[in-house]
Parts: C-alpha cells; sequence; structure tokens
C-alpha cells in the first residue's frame, strides 16, 4: 500500500499539485443489538479505499475511489489536481501548506483484539447484561443491549514525507433499560467503550453499566418533570463533559475561525472564565475512544489545553487552518473515513478538577438544579449557543438532594457560560461518545468533575 | 448505471441461489457527489465522490443477517453475502418476520426527482452558482462586512433493489442543496442567520434569493434580548414546522417504536391528536418532493398516505416487517440513508393541508407570543415532552414583532402542541422534509435566560 500511497502522490504532484496526501484505509465493522434476550440485528460492514487531496493555489480538492488498483488511483488523483487548479481561479488570497512531516507505525493496544473473541461470545456478553438488567426488577420491560466494533488500517501519506500507519480498535457497549408501570415508562441509559480490545467493554465495567441504565429507568418513574426557568444549576461529570465539548470545544476548532464565523474570533488570549477553569483537548491519553497518536493528515497530536486557567489559549488545527492561521499544527485533523475531508475536531476533551467536594457545592448553591446525564445536545459556535437535555437530575432545596426530576435541558450562550461558572468540583470521570460535526461522526470522549453554574436558563414543564 | 446495478445484483442472488438461505436481498447504490465549501466567503475546499456499494439482506430460517460493502465488485459482494449469512445464523429468529417483498406489484413513476441539468453540472458552473449567491448576501449586508460560509452539494444517485422474490427495481435521483451562513459583527454585538434549498430540479435552485434572504434575516438578528417567562402564542416558520413534525409526529407514528412500545402515540390510532384543522399526508410520489420515490427501500411502491384527518390519527408508518406482523397493509415506507444501513421506516414528504394566510397575517393577529423561525430540537419519544431552543426567532408584541429573541425555550408536550394548533397559513415551503406552512398555537410556556 505505501507504493500505491507514493504513485498517486507522485501523480498528483506531476499534474501540477503544489501539495498532496493520500488515506488508503480497510475498516471492518460489526454491529449486534440483543432485545429482551433476542439477537435482534446482526450487521457487518467493510469499508475500504483511499482518499486523495490535492491543493495548489490555495485551493483543496478532494476524491475518493474505491478501485485500489494504479489505474484507479491515477484518475482519482487526476481528478483531484484538475478540480484543484479550476477552483483556485477564485481565490484571493493563497497560502502554503507548512508542517513537519512523520513517519511512524502505530496501533491501539489491545489485551484480548476484537478479532480473536467471536461473535457468539460477544452476542453471550450482552444476553448476560439483558438478563442482568430484567432480573434488576420486575419493573424493567424491555432490556436491550448493543455492542459495536470499528477495526481500522489506515495509511496517511503526503508530499511533505510524512508516512503514517495506523490500526485502530474500538468497541463500544450501548446498554438499555425501559420501565413501565401503569401508564408511566421511561429509559435508562450507559454507554462504556473506549480504544483497545474487548477487556474495554467486558467483565466488572458492563455489569456496573447494566446496573446503572436498569436503576436510572426504575427511579425515573418515580421522578416528576423539572419545573423550567432562570435556575442556579450543578452539572455532573457528563453533563460537565458534553458542556466542555459543545460549547467550548467546537467554538475552538479553528476552521471557525478562518471561516471568521465564531463568537470567540477577538477572544483568544483573552479571559473568559473563572481561574479555577482549565478545559483541555488530549488525545494522547491511552485507551480512550477519542485517543489517537497521529491525526487523519498524519501529524503527531498533542495535549490542547484549549482554556488555561480561564483564558482562551489554544485552537484546534488541521494543516489547513494551522497554515492560514500562521499556527503550529497540533494532531486535530480527523475524519470519519476516506470518504471525508479531515476536518479540526476534539478527542478527549474535558474540564480539569477543581477543589470543591459534591456536597460543599450543593450546600453552597442551597436552591436549584442537580442535573445528570446527557440525552443529547448540540452546538452553534456561529451564534454562540448551545442547548442539552438532562437524562435526569435531583431538585435541590436549602442545600439537601430533592425530589428526582426528568425532562430538563439548558440553553446558553458561550460566553455568558463560562461566566456563569463559578465553582469546580475536584472529581472527575470520562465518557465515551460519538460526536457529529459537517455530515460527519467521529469517536471521542469529555468529561470532568460537577461544575455550579449560577442563572442558567432552564427548559422544563 | 440502472441496468449495471440490477444486472449485478440479478447476478448475485443467482449466484446466491445454491446457498443455504431462505430469501435475500440486494440494495447497490451509485452515488456521485460534487461539494463545494465556501468559508469567509471564498471557495476553500471541493469535493468529488463516487460512493458505489451494496448492502446484503440474508435470511436463514427467519433469522436476519446483514452486511455491507464500499464496492460493487464480485469478489466483494460474494463474500458479503457469506458475512451477511454467518451473521443471520447467530440471530435469534423472528416468528413475526414473515417475507421480504414479493414481486407483482404496481409501481408509478414519480415525476421530478431526476434533472439532466443537475446529473451534467460541471464543477465550474457550480461554483458560478455558489458564488452568486455569496455576492448577493454579501450586497444584502453592504458595509458590515459579512463573514459567509456556504455549502453547495450536487448528487446524482441511482439505486436499485432485487431480491429472491423477484423485485428488481431501480430509480435515479438528482438533488442539489445550497445553503448559506452569515455573520455580522456591529459595534461588539454578533448576529447571524442560517437558510437553505433543497431541489431535485436545478430551474428551482435561486442562489440569489437565498443567499439575499439570509443576509436580510441577519440583519433582522441584531439587538437580540431575553424577554419575561410566561405562556405565550406561538408562531413556526415552514421550516420549524417541517422539522418538528419530521422528529416528532413522524417518529412518534413509526410502527417499529408503536409495536416496542416506545412512542408517545403507541395507543393513538383513530383518536384526536392535534387540533382539528390539521390534516396531513406522506407523499412518497409528490411530484418533486425531495423525499419522493418510485419504491421505499425495499422496493415496496411509494403511496400517498393519509396520516392526520382533521387531527385525527389515521395510519401509522409501515414497512414490510411491520406490516407483516400487525397484519395491515404496508404503508411503503422502508427507509434507508444508503446501502450502509438496514431498512428501518421513515417518512417521505410530509404534506400539510395549508391555509390561506400569510405569516404576516399570523403574526399581526397575536398579541403577545414569539416567532420561531429555526429550532433543531425533537421531543421524547416516550413522554412527548419537548423542549425547544430558538436558534432564531423574535418576540411579537400587539401584532408586530418587536426584537430578536436571545436564549430563549419553548416548553409543551408535543400532543398540547398539535392540539393548540389554531391556525394555519398559506405560505408552504418544500424541504427535505416535506410542504409545510406556518402554524400558530397558543399556551406555549416560553422561558428566555
Amino acid at each position: 500500500m505505501e507504493d500505491l500511497a507514493q504513485f498517486a502522490i507522485q501523480t498528483m504532484l506531476k499534474a501540477g499539485a503544489e501539495f498532496a496526501d493520500i488515506r488508503i484505509e480497510r475498516t471492518n465493522e460489526m454491529k449486534l443489538e440483543i432485545i429482551n434476550g433476542e439477537v435482534k440485528t446482526t450487521t457487518s460492514a467493510l469499508q475500504k479505499g483511499a482518499g486523495l487531496r490535492a491543493f495548489t493555489g490555495g485551493a483543496w480538492a478532494l476524491t475518493q475511489t474505491s478501485d485500489l488498483t494504479q489505474k484507479g488511483i491515477l484518475e482519482s488523483g487526476t481528478e483531484a489536481v484538475r478540480i484543484a487548479k479550476l477552483i483556485s481561479q477564485y481565490i484571493t488570497e493563497p497560502y502554503q501548506i507548512k508542517s513537519k512531516s512523520y513517519q511512524a507505525s502505530v496501533k491501539h493496544d489491545s489485551k484480548i483484539p476484537l478479532e480473536d473473541v467471536s461473535v457468539e461470545e460477544k452476542i453471550q456478553l450482552l444476553k448476560e447484561l439483558g438478563t442482568r438488567s430484567r432480573e434488576h426488577s420486575n419493573l424493567v420491560s424491555r432490556a436491550r443491549a448493543i455492542y459495536q466494533e470499528q477495526i481500522t488500517d489506515l495509511l496517511v501519506s503526503n508530499s511533505l514525507g510524512t508516512v503514517v500507519k495506523m490500526k485502530l480498535s474500538l468497541p463500544l457497549l450501548k446498554i438499555f433499560a425501559h420501565s413501565k408501570d401503569g401508564q408511566r415508562s421511561h429509559r435508562g441509559f450507559k454507554i462504556i467503550g473506549g480504544s483497545g480490545g474487548f477487556e474495554v467493554i467486558s467483565g466488572e465495567s458492563a455489569y456496573d453499566a447494566s446496573e446503572y441504565a436498569s436503576n436510572l429507568a426504575v427511579n425515573l418513574l418515580t421522578s416528576k418533570r423539572a419545573s423550567g426557568g432562570v435556575q442556579d444549576i450543578i452539572t455532573d461529570p457528563d453533563l460537565t463533559g458534553v458542556l466542555a465539548h459543545e460549547s467550548f470545544g467546537h467554538a475552538c476548532e479553528a476552521d471557525n475561525w478562518t471561516a471568521k464565523s465564531t463568537i470567540l474570533i477577538d477572544k483568544f488570549q483573552k479571559k473568559l472564565g473563572v481561574d479555577d477553569l482549565t478545559i483541555t483537548d488530549d488525545p494522547t491519553r491511552k485507551g480512550l475512544r477519542g485517543s489517537f497518536e497521529y491525526d487523519w493528515e498524519g501529524t503527531k497530536s498533542k495535549r490542547r489545553v484549549l482554556i488555561d486557567q480561564g483564558v482562551l489559549n489554544e485552537l484546534l488545527h488541521s494543516l489547513s487552518t494551522a497554515s492560514i492561521l500562521d499556527a503550529e499544527p497540533n494532531g486535530a485533523a480527523r475524519a470519519e473515513s476516506f470518504m471525508f475531508e479531515p476536518i479540526p475536531r476534539m478527542g478527549n476533551t474535558f474540564v480539569e478538577p477543581g477543589s470543591w467536594a459534591l456536597d460543599e457545592m450543593i450546600s453552597d448553591m442551597k436552591n436549584g438544579l442537580l442535573m445528570c446525564g446527557v440525552g443529547g445536545g448540540y452546538a452553534i459556535s456561529e451564534k454562540g449557543q448551545f442547548m442539552f437535555r438532562a437524562t435526569h437530575g435531583y431538585e435541590v432545596e436549602n442545600g439537601e438532594i430533592g425530589q428526582m426530576i426528568h425532562g430538563a435541558s439548558i440553553v446558553g450562550s458561550h460566553l455568558d457560560t463560562l461566566s456563569k461558572i463559578e465553582t469546580i468540583g475536584k472529581d472527575t470521570e470520562l465518557y465515551p461518545g460519538t460526536c457529529g460535526k459537517g455530515y460527519q461522526a467521529v469517536p471521542d470522549t469529555s468529561g470532568g468533575p460537577h461544575l455550579l453554574l449560577r442563572g442558567m436558563n432552564v427548559g422544563g414543564s | 448505471m440502472k441496468e449495471i446495478l440490477l444486472r449485478t445484483g440479478e447476478e448475485a442472488i443467482r449466484r446466491s441461489m445454491n446457498l443455504d438461505i431462505s430469501e435475500i436481498e440486494l440494495y447497490l447504490e451509485s452515488r456521485k457527489t460534487l461539494e463545494i465549501n465556501v468559508e469567509d466567503g471564498k471557495i476553500r475546499s471541493v469535493s468529488l465522490s463516487k460512493d458505489r456499494g451494496c448492502g446484503i439482506r440474508s435470511i436463514v430460517d427467519k433469522r436476519v443477517g446483514f452486511s455491507y460493502v464500499t464496492t460493487l465488485e464480485q469478489d466483494d459482494i460474494d463474500k458479503t453475502i457469506q458475512s451477511s449469512i454467518s451473521l443471520a445464523r447467530v440471530s435469534t429468529p423472528d416468528s413475526d418476520f414473515q417475507s421480504l417483498p414479493i414481486s407483482g406489484m404496481k409501481y408509478t413513476q414519480v415525476k421530478g426527482i431526476f434533472d439532466s441539468l443537475i446529473e451534467n453540472l460541471s464543477s465550474d458552473d457550480a461554483a458560478e452558482l455558489i458564488l452568486r449567491g455569496v455576492q448577493a448576501n454579501r450586497e444584502s449586508l453592504s458595509g458590515m462586512d459579512p463573514k459567509i460560509i456556504g455549502i453547495l452539494q450536487v448528487s446524482n444517485t441511482t439505486r436499485a433493489i432485487v431480491n429472491s422474490h423477484g423485485i428488481s427495481e431501480a430509480m435515479c435521483l438528482t438533488q442539489i442543496m445550497l445553503a448559506f451562513d452569515s455573520t455580522i459583527r456591529v459595534n461588539g454585538t454578533q448576529a447571524n442567520s442560517y437558510g437553505d434549498l433543497y431541489s431535485c430540479k436545478l430551474k428551482e435552485l435561486n442562489p440569489e434569493s437565498i443567499g439575499m434572504n439570509v443576509g436580510i434575516k441577519t440583519k433582522s438578528m441584531l439587538g437580540v434580548k431575553k424577554i419575561e417567562d410566561g405562556e405565550m402564542s406561538l408562531v413556526l416558520s415552514p421550516v420549524t414546522t417541517a422539522h418538528l413534525l419530521k422528529s416528532g409526529l413522524a417518529e412518534a407514528i413509526k410502527a417499529s417504536n408503536v409495536q416496542n412500545e416506545q412512542s408517545f402515540l403507541k395507543d393513538s390510532l383513530k383518536t384526536d391528536i392535534a387540533s382539528d384543522i390539521l390534516t396531513i399526508t406522506d407523499d412518497g410520489l409528490l411530484d418533486g418532493g425531495i423525499s419522493s420515490r418510485s419504491f421505499d427501500a425495499e422496493g415496496v411502491p411509494s403511496k400517498t398516505n393519509l396520516l392526520l384527518q382533521n387531527g385525527s390519527l389515521e395510519n401509522f408508518l409501515h414497512n414490510s416487517y411491520t406490516s407483516n406482523k400487525a397484519n395491515v397493509e404496508n404503508t411503503g415506507n422502508a427507509g434507508r440513508q444508503s446501502y450502509k444501513d438496514l431498512p428501518l421506516i421513515s417518512s417521505s414528504n410530509l404534506v400539510v393541508l395549508p391555509g390561506k394566510e400569510s405569516q404576516e397575517d399570523l403574526v399581526a393577529e397575536v398579541q403577545r407570543g414569539i416567532l420561531c423561525n429555526i429550532s433543531g430540537d425533537r421531543p421524547d419519544l416516550l413522554s412527548g415532552d419537548l423542549n425547544a431552543v430558538v436558534m432564531e426567532g423574535y418576540y411579537i408584541r400587539d401584532g408586530g414583532i418587536v426584537h430578536p429573541l436571545a436564549n430563549t425555550i419553548f416548553s409543551i408536550n408535543f400532543v398540547e402542541l398539535l392540539k393548540g394548533i389554531t391556525r394555519i397559513g398559506g405560505d408552504s415551503v418544500k424541504t427535505e422534509y416535506g410542504v409545510n406552512p406556518s402554524i400558530v398555537v397558543e399556551k406555549v410556556k416560553v422561558s428566555s435566560g
């Protein structure tokens, strides 16, 4: 494959590209779903092909092919250069791609490689988790467990001399428990996963996840719908993570800056939050779902401190954004597959822990909501706005945890919200997820400690 | 391409006849997509993708397995068939699974879903289209230095479905989508708006109109303010109506969600779930509809299905599995985004029977309320509870727009929203979800913080 990659790059350079790269990928995927002990869905996939990019005169063009012969690569590479040249006539501010080159061969460490575990064993784990859910309580009416795996061999090579080979292994387990009591029904779920082998999603962590989902579904039967309005809130580590990811992380992706659309455009190196607030994106942490040593352009990734003690400190770059903004590439370009262009994305994003114990924070808040779990959410960097739904939560009255609630969401603006963070917990937890942006979904992790925010707009009844 | 896909599928079916399987289905697709991205008002990148692949469903004694591959090579397809059979063998037999669709059904050709002008649009002409829109946006925000993001997607798709019961159908579709997002900053405050247009016909695309409208809306978003919380009228724009019906109603009436007791409308068939002025069809045969198709994702002919008649829920949406299970007629709503997906259930074009009034007429009758131009939220499927962020909207007082809104949510149960509809506009707009007008809902809780 390395010879084919070199052929592609030479083809594009000869055709007139100033810079060229290629990603040759082979990904095997599997998804198994069990509902109430029955195997309901079994799917597998083979994605194989190459994405070729040509850059000239400040214009990028991407083509893809699943024909991994010299003929297929020649056609695809020539087409990429033709389109880039065509588009370059519209470019008024050309720039050059500047980066170091990298040579490496890396892989996610696995104790029990996913390929070594039979489908039957994977199904057995799901069945066992389903049985545990249903045996947890007779109020659990439906137990659903989903296993997903993605095993990727990726070669990234470019005209600067980069040749990086990666083997990625990403298992994921989703456990859902549905409860029913008369006309009331609720759902609890828990997702576990990371990078590595079957050990990541089996054993005690899977059993704990099953128990968490069942407990939540059953407990929600006695919850009430949250009251809306402006309130003080404490976010749990899961919600804190999505807050860091959706409201700050996306705003720090540098393609928002080259587009000059982000609400933070004039806030670089300015103070936005309390001194204790530090938000990090670190794909170099091993074993997490958003872990990678080199990005999808072959740039070595590094720990990025997005907000450092309240100050907007660093952006997430692709080769393109770093070259335009005259910054050092920091290995944040990711693509869902060879079909897509690598763009700045987060890996493992979290708020660094502070110094407060949760009970101190609850006591300090006095009245408000403790909001927990992520039931969805999004952010719009251009508007500086975000919304998240909590899976559940609790009313806090006079510094004491009270009635369980559901149906709460929070809406806010990036800048306002940073200034509303008052205290930061000393605990921390990280959660695997999948992030969508520009039609592309990539695996990630987010998390952090509990946060106390004053005067947030809460959606409820 | 139709012939190539059909031949590839039929030959694969023939090769599979000696395998130990009950039934088999191949969904083959070839999609060419040109995408141009604009950043800061300038073309930044172009992508030309040629995505070809095949999704295969094998059934072994009522056990289903599914695999896909991103090529159409015979060797890859044969390996994928073997994969799907292996997975079927480890599945649990499903007594509710009766059969894949059987040939002999009558198909209606849908008009207006293929345009040779889109099929043959060059990269150069496409670049000119998006730049015309950029220019119009810039002119509508003259002197304000707008930061413009744009995307143009042009796709040409051929898909075929072939199964072991004789289904062998193919169709070609073209689609063009142009979207702009512009941002301005005035005296330290930022305003932003978004707009798009989907069409199957090139002639329906007016880049200047889209660019200018987004510019006008962007300017109107300057000076956002919060409002006092309370219960008030809600005017939903056609785009928001479309989004909420797709994510709320269409999700809740998918027969799979109903049969799994995962829908807040599971017990609501033939009951009043909405205001008696609301009538909605799901029209897979709509001339020029963005989601029109002559057959669904299992090869079943598309239909025009009545969903709500004067507020009464008349039908759930079915594919072959759920219709066989419920022993009712298949509504032809099997859906999948591509060959990479198992056929689930999806609405096609949701069409609301329009009223006569313009959006301005509707607003003029509101004493206190909000106009929601864009919201991206959906109700909880189990309860129907909805907390929706007004991503772009305005405060209405005494029949007039007062100011744009900041950080505002409206909260209501989705059934209460449907029942609370008091007026329906005549300003229907075609979107990727259907054809929908503005609507007015009373007594909605709004909070702003």
